[in-house]
């Protein structure tokens, strides 16, 4: 099938977890990798390779906000230890054509700018944290 | 959308006791009124920026706003500046919007010409859709 469908950056969209809310984000960058190790032995005529398993590693930046109706601390996505629900979607459409990658991930390396002049700004790192693969749905 | 923002500061300066002592309720938007009595205000947006976030669009203004005053007046122009700063003290209500905070960019200076003291402050806002 020829490409019909270019994805373009807005047609991203991002699902933080419950209590992620508390960033508005703008870009993210994912990196989808499995560790690779050569094991080419002797009477290999070429390189041999094995991939090990699936991680996704990667970050978001946006912008810091609070969710004035919240009744917990949604602070706590700053600290929390836990494993939590994270989809990046680069295309999303009605049907089936969909692009995205949704993982259980551990959130850490929260980096916060203000500028007084009006500026704000946060980025974190997210890592595949509950022992499963991420979930690769790419059907454009 | 600048459409509200703008109308939300009009309504602010309005609201300013201290500014409308100056220039009572000539205030205008990037033109001032032929033959108006001096003090007055006008003020325009010079530069606008959308960002587009994931569920929400950032926009940033540049506002000029041009005070002009009588050679003969009495008031000192530079007093409509802290006028202005108090106007701005804290975030404006904008339909549609978060909030807008304005934070003062540049000092205006003083000029005289065409037979009347002028001097612009630059503003820039800072504003999130809802």
């Amino acid at each position: 099938m020829p490409i019909n469908t270019y994805i373009i950056g807005n047609d991203g969209n991002v699902t933080m977890p419950t209590g992620g809310t508390v960033i508005q984000v703008k870009t993210f960058a994912a990196t989808l990798a499995r560790a690779e190790s050569d094991l080419t032995g002797f009477g290999d005529t070429g390189k041999r390779r094995r991939l090990g398993l699936l991680d996704l590693t990667g970050s978001l930046n946006g912008v810091p906000a609070i969710d004035s109706t919240a009744t917990s601390n949604t602070a706590s996505f700053f600290s929390s230890t836990a494993t939590a629900a994270l989809t990046l979607t680069i295309f999303d459409a009605t049907g089936t054509t969909d692009a995205k990658i949704a993982a259980n991930c551990v959130f850490n390396n929260f980096a916060f700018n203000a500028d007084k002049s009006g500026d704000t700004t946060v980025s974190c790192n997210f890592a595949n944290g509950d022992g499963t693969a991420p979930v690769v749905t790419w059907l454009v | 959308m600048s459409q509200a923002i703008l109308n939300a500061i009009k309504t602010r300066l309005a609201a300013t006791s201290s500014l409308t002592a100056i220039v009572g309720t000539r205030i205008y938007l990037d033109v001032g009124v032929a033959n108006a009595a001096l003090p007055l205000l006008v003020y325009r947006a010079t530069d606008t920026r959308t960002e587009p976030m994931v569920n929400a669009v950032k926009h940033t203004m540049q506002l000029e706003f041009q005070f002009f005053f009588a050679n003969s007046g009495t008031q000192d122009i530079h007093t409509a500046a802290q006028a202005l700063a108090t106007a701005f003290s804290t975030s404006l209500s904008v339909t549609g919007f978060d909030r807008a905070v304005l934070v003062r960019s540049s000092s205006g200076v003083p000029s005289f010409s065409d037979d009347s003291w002028s001097m612009t402050e630059t503003y820039r806002l800072t504003a999130f859709d809802i």
